[in-house]
């Protein structure tokens, strides 16, 4: 097994921080080129006009995942020192609906609006701070929201726990989601090019 | 076809590929190779091991799987006590060099077998529990009549003893022969107190 580098200790810290930011900077570039910096191309999602975010995040994840798999099933990477971050039922279904909320809002996700903020552009920046004071709100408020935030524990819960399908059969599922997503996302901005 | 077309039918052709094949392990081999591990003895490390490598330097993370009276009355230094569902829970990453201890050694094989099935790949038990370390590490014994190499080797151990807050015992010829009269002289033969210092091999051969 060669990866994850970090759990296998082939870096410390300080050099994890140092790729974090990186990476961090790639994946800014590409939102960026990705024409994610834009509040106005974003917010067309939700009114069903534009679904590039939609079809970019969703490549992403299948290039991850088929990306992981693969990887596995050729011993380049033990998929049992990745990560899984633990299920929290409830907390994080309230959690996703205010996200969708500020998104919807405000147009950008946290690192959208990171982009848009660099790049120079206002609502970026007040989008940025209004991420900032949540997350001091949050920790302030910490101790009274810490028995909701850990309730209904699932543990490391995977699709195809809940499922009991193997990890491929998974795969192609998300994929055949995918795919059957582009072709209708195609059909919907075609047809709101054709209404112009 | 377009870029985009063909990106797709790779990434479906991937995909059905994956649903063939199943799994992203091309063998499940994980009670293959705990038994592997079990068997070469490679799933635990000597008192000794742990402490020359604990004064060295070399960072270990220890965990306490004992109670909290016990880990607060004593415990080794620097460890953490933690419940085996705390453990279960990812409180300690994986492949970071981890030793369970408790008592003595079952219940910490048992938590290490657990761990194990997660794919914790650096995690040990020390051999003998926290039993095996005061005797040890803690308080090594020197019995009268011990050879040269024998003596070095102790002067060795009470470093270490010292370091972690021990106290090694040095008995003296005279004590040790006392003893050994009285003992012969007033107890039976199948009475004999237990030897005061049991060495590593017989630690092994009791866990």
């Amino acid at each position: 097994m060669h990866a994850p580098f970090y759990q296998l200790g082939l870096f410390n810290n300080d050099t994890a921080l140092f790729l974090a930011v990186v990476i961090g900077i790639g994946f800014g570039f590409f939102l960026e080129q990705a024409g994610f910096g834009s509040s106005v191309k974003l917010a067309q999602q939700f009114y069903l006009r534009d679904l590039t975010v939609f079809k970019v995040m969703f490549s992403a994840i299948i290039t991850a995942m088929l990306g992981l798999f693969w990887l596995s099933w050729l011993g380049f990477i033990d998929l049992s020192l990745v990560r899984i971050l633990p299920t929290y039922l409830v907390p994080q279904l309230v959690g996703g609906l205010l996200f969708g909320v500020g998104f919807v809002m405000g147009g950008y996700c946290p690192g959208t609006c990171c982009v848009a903020a660099v790049t120079g552009k206002m609502d970026g920046w007040i989008h940025l701070l209004g991420m900032i004071s949540g997350i001091i709100v949050f920790g302030e408020l910490f101790p009274l929201i810490s028995d909701f935030y850990s309730s209904t524990p699932l543990g490391e819960l995977t699709l195809q726990q809940v499922f009991n399908l193997s990890h491929g059969s998974v795969v192609l599922l998300i994929v055949l989601v995918a795919l059957a997503g582009y072709y209708g996302a195609e059909k919907l901005e075609a047809r709101h090019r054709s209404m112009r | 076809m377009t870029l985009n077309k063909l990106l797709a039918s790779f990434g479906l052709i991937l995909a059905l590929l994956a649903a063939i094949v199943g799994e992203p392990e091309r063998d499940d081999s994980t009670l293959e190779e705990i038994a592997l591990l079990i068997q070469s003895e490679e799933d635990h490390m000597t008192p000794l091991e742990l402490a020359e490598q604990l004064y060295s330097g070399k960072k270990i993370r220890l965990i306490d799987i004992r109670d909290s009276v016990s880990h607060f009355e004593q415990h080794i230094f620097n460890s953490e006590l933690m419940s085996i569902q705390q453990l279960l829970k990812n409180e300690i990453r994986k492949n970071e060099l981890t030793v369970l201890y408790f008592e003595g050694g079952i219940h910490a094989s048992q938590a290490w077998m657990l761990m194990k099935m997660k794919h914790y790949d650096n995690i040990y038990t020390l051999l003998g529990g926290f039993n095996g370390w005061k005797e040890i590490v803690l308080n090594p014994t020197l019995h009268a009549g011990k050879t040269e190499e024998e003596k070095k080797e102790f002067e060795r151990r009470k470093t270490l003893s010292r370091f972690f807050g021990g106290e090694p015992i040095d008995i003296p010829e005279e004590m040790s022969k006392k003893n050994s009269i009285h003992q012969h002289q007033s107890l039976p033969k199948n009475n004999l107190p237990k030897k005061i210092r049991k060495s590593e091999d017989e630690l092994r051969f009791q866990c």
